[in-house]
């Protein structure tokens, strides 16, 4: 029953919406703007540690996530704002609307009702001992993170 | 007092001088712990060293040996943890102001297998704070400053295994343990010109370590060379009913009998689209790598990764756990008290992002998951440049002068696969460059014979920084 759906939902996805491959090529532009610190790339670090923007500049956005973003900001401010200095308050909405524009990127990923969230690793059964080529031990889970 | 010749030795050589009493643990660890002590400082290394530990564990270990009860290649081997893993008595910092003076009244479960296999612990290794959980911007984001790096002190070790890198490229100890969220092993070994061992999600313990984020962080070990990170990753992995995210006893057990030839041709897709941006000298000596495992006998064909959200999904998902990580600290406003200006504010962007977000990169990363998994039926592992570029400045703003995202690190995060970083390599200006092998989940003996098989033809493991 579960996989067929997913075939019903893909073919409605490919013929109805964007595929996955048509994001893809979207995608990829905002892919390739993300700067990451090498090997820091934890946490903030990948959402924040972004190119600075020219003053007054941005990634675009829609009104939408505009409006996100200065609900985002406006509530930072309400908790935090008494104890940051105006510089970084002028960071914090940089990097927010940095922050909302991969935000809407991964939005834009097509996925299906079935596509569970993948938060802890299943894999297959034990591998081969030393034996990279192996089927047992190269051949990975159809599904190894579901 | 061994020479620093001898210090540069690999776990393997010198645990076979050990076994043959052709030297002592005492010491080799006085040595290890005279050089430290010297150095350690000079490079911003070592976040705390311990003698008296160490010293007390050499004398069991020498004891023992002599006694005939050899435990294994790691006994009287001394090596260098990561300051986030909790060691009973001592402060475990996590790198950063907010926790200078936290101990626990444990000890990590990677320090007592560590313990058990006769390793002998000189100290705690720098790092960045809260190994970058809430962003930064410079090298000195951290509670000891910025470490620099062995092979040119102008230059960063990278993070946020900062500390770990400096120790084992400077010969401060034998291997160290780092850990792993998005880089954060592969990269200072890239940076360092060292072998780092990133394992399967799951397959060592973290209990005791720094959670930053749960479903990505990973322990693994630094070393001189590929062997050696198979000899470690033995004594560190396996099933631990403490960590709730570890793998089943069968499967994260992990035996390595020592290096050997692949059993049969080794298969490797290289990624030359991941390094299109990449630094010119970067990519000479990545070209340079495959050439070497093509005469060692491997078939490389290019090949592409799967398309996809990977680094947003990535992101989003170590974001939003390293907020709920360190809710405490962020809603208090004490991470104000962090050292790096991005990290004083990071935390308050992350709590921003909704939980619909963050789920919706769970469900892509498993989507991703299973592309990667096709990409795996036709290849053993996959390689490409652990960075694409060489170690950075020390004063280097890390937001605006590094726009380049590593190779193979969301991707091998976000699916939680195995990976080794190798030297292979140096830039016009003396600084090291890393080559990335990345393998299926549980691929870790898949990623040990590619890297032996490069470390078997080539050399650059073998190099040391300038003597000092």
């Amino acid at each position: 029953m579960k996989s067929n759906r997913r075939r019903k939902q893909t073919a409605r996805t490919e013929e109805g919406g964007l595929s996955r491959r048509e994001f893809a090529r979207g995608a990829t532009v905002a892919a390739a703007a993300i700067a990451v610190i090498p090997g820091g790339a934890l946490a903030a670090t990948a959402l924040t540690a972004l190119p600075q923007q020219p003053a007054g500049e941005g990634p675009k956005l829609s009104p939408a996530a505009m409006a996100e973003v200065e609900a985002k900001v406006a509530e930072i401010l309400r908790r935090y704002g008494d104890r940051l200095d105006e510089a970084q308050k002028a960071d914090i909405r940089r990097l927010v609307r940095e922050t909302q524009a991969h935000l809407e990127a991964l939005r834009a990923f097509p996925l299906e009702n079935s596509d569970e969230p993948a938060t802890i690793l299943h894999l297959p059964g034990p591998p081969a001992r030393h034996a990279p080529a192996a089927p047992a031990a190269a051949k990975p889970s159809v599904k190894p993170g579901a | 007092m061994y020479v620093e010749e001898t210090l540069y030795l690999t776990v393997g050589e010198l645990a076979e001088r050990i076994r043959t009493g052709a030297m002592t643990p005492v010491e080799l660890t006085e040595s290890y712990l005279e050089r430290a002590k010297r150095l350690g400082p000079r490079w911003n290394a070592y976040a705390r060293l311990m003698p008296e530990i160490a010293l007390e564990q050499a004398h069991a270990a020498q004891r023992e040996i002599r006694a005939g009860r050899y435990r294994g290649p790691l006994h009287g081997i001394p090596y260098a943890a990561k300051d986030l893993l909790a060691v009973r008595g001592v402060p475990t910092t996590w790198g950063a102001r907010p926790y200078a003076t936290q101990q626990f009244d444990f000890d990590a479960t990677v320090i007592a297998r560590l313990r058990e296999a006769g390793a002998v612990m000189l100290g705690k290794a720098a790092m960045i704070e809260l190994a970058g959980g809430m962003g930064y911007r410079y090298a000195s984001a951290s509670l000891t400053g910025a470490a620099k790096n062995p092979w040119n002190e102008g230059c960063w070790t990278c993070g946020s295994s900062s500390g770990s890198g400096a120790i084992v490229a400077g010969a401060l100890a034998a291997f160290a343990i780092g850990t792993e969220t998005w880089g954060s092993i592969v990269c200072p070994a890239a940076f360092c010109g060292i072998s780092g061992l990133r394992p399967t999600y799951g397959r060592v313990s973290r209990h005791g370590g720094m959670v930053l984020c749960a479903s990505l962080d990973k322990i693994g070990p630094l070393a001189r060379s590929a062997a050696d990170c198979g000899t470690v990753l033995a004594a560190i992995a396996g099933h631990d009913p403490k960590d709730a995210s570890s793998l089943p006893r069968e499967q994260a057990a992990f035996a390595y009998p020592g290096p050997g030839a692949p059993p049969r041709r080794l298969r490797v897709a290289w990624i030359p689209e991941q390094m299109k941006d990449a630094q010119p000298d970067v990519l000479a000596a990545a070209d340079n790598a495959r050439r070497a495992l093509q005469a060692a006998g491997a078939s490389v064909r290019n090949a592409k990764l799967p398309e996809g959200p990977w680094e947003q999904a990535a992101s989003v998902i170590v974001a939003v756990e390293g907020a709920s990580a360190f809710d405490d600290l962020i809603s208090s406003g004490r991470s104000l008290e962090l050292a790096d200006p991005l990290g004083k504010i990071g935390g308050f962007i992350n709590q921003q992002i909704s939980g619909v977000d963050y789920l919706r990169a769970q469900r892509a990363r498993g989507v991703l998951q299973r592309k990667m998994g096709e990409l795996f039926r036709d290849y053993d592992v996959i390689a490409a440049a652990t960075e694409n570029v060489v170690a950075t400045k020390l004063s280097a703003n890390l937001e605006t002068e590094i726009p380049i995202a590593d190779p193979l690190g969301a991707i091998g995060n976000l699916c939680g696969l195995p990976a080794i970083s190798v030297p292979c390599g140096f830039d016009s200006t003396g600084l090291p460059v890393g080559l990335q092998l990345v393998a299926a989940p549980l691929g870790e003996h898949a990623v040990l014979a590619a890297a032996e098989l490069y470390q078997r033809h080539t050399e650059w493991h073998r190099r040391r920084p300038p003597a000092v």
